[in-house]
């Protein structure tokens, strides 16, 4: 009787090189990370800067869905940052 | 945030460490080893890895952790690592929110603010490394 077959690993060579090669832009990421805010937002019933207001800091956040939505709410801006990286933005500074 | 070149690589070394140590533990389905990647590199963009897999049977292993860059060093900043039952309850689940010190038994907590809850929410020491964990939940699979 012949075993399951076993998915390969990869290599850590071809890791990075997918990694590198591939073809996510910041929108793709930010539009992932924007559906998972809304999920939270409307099993919650609140808006994430809401949420992200009240809750952590507190012994509240001490709960899976909390804790991911305070780190989901914190990649949301660094995605935005990789878009729009802080030097690019200085122009329209007044 | 934008990840510099060696703060890339930090994050990706670190990356590569989990993708070992899940694909070491478990068999995983095929179209893990294709995903993983974007996985990665949505973590290059946004600062924080959040790997979803199937684990056992009913069970999905649920690893989030959050990137600082310190002192030009690569670190976890906030982590959740979550087994979750087919229902969506989790069985077991991680992290270093600092609001324990000690655990169910009112003992201090070996790696504060380290630690781990168990299906009851009960305390228990962690050591906050992401190997303990999925070594931990493929002993739990292996023994239910």
């Amino acid at each position: 009787m012949s075993s399951p077959k076993k998915p390969r690993r990869m290599t850590k060579k071809q890791f990075v090189k997918a990694v590198a090669g591939g073809t996510l832009s910041a929108n793709q990421v930010i539009g992932k990370i924007v559906d998972e805010l809304q999920l939270y937002e409307r099993k919650y019933g609140m808006r994430s800067e809401v949420f992200y207001a009240l809750i952590p800091g507190t012994p509240a956040e001490d709960q899976p869905d909390f804790l991911n939505w305070a780190i989901c709410y914190r990649s949301y801006f660094r995605a935005l940052q990789s878009k729009f990286p802080l030097k690019e933005l200085a122009r329209y500074a007044v | 945030m934008r990840f510099e070149k060696r703060q890339r690589a930090a994050l990706l070394d670190r990356c590569w460490s989990i993708y070992l140590s899940l694909t070491s533990a478990f068999n995983l389905p095929e179209n893990f080893h294709i995903e993983f990647p974007a996985v990665v590199e949505s973590a290059l963009l946004s600062g924080a890895l959040h790997v979803t897999v199937p684990v056992g049977e009913d069970m999905t292993l649920s690893l989030r952790e959050e990137y600082a860059i310190d002192r030009q060093r690569l670190t976890v900043s906030r982590y959740s690592y979550n087994l979750i039952d087919a229902a969506g309850n989790n069985f077991r689940r991680a992290d270093n929110l600092p609001f324990h010190r000690t655990d169910y038994r009112k003992r201090l907590l070996t790696h504060p603010p380290h630690h781990i809850h168990d299906q009851r929410g009960r305390v228990f020491p962690f050591s906050g490394d992401v190997r303990h964990f999925i070594a931990d939940a493929k002993t739990l699979l292996s023994t239910r």
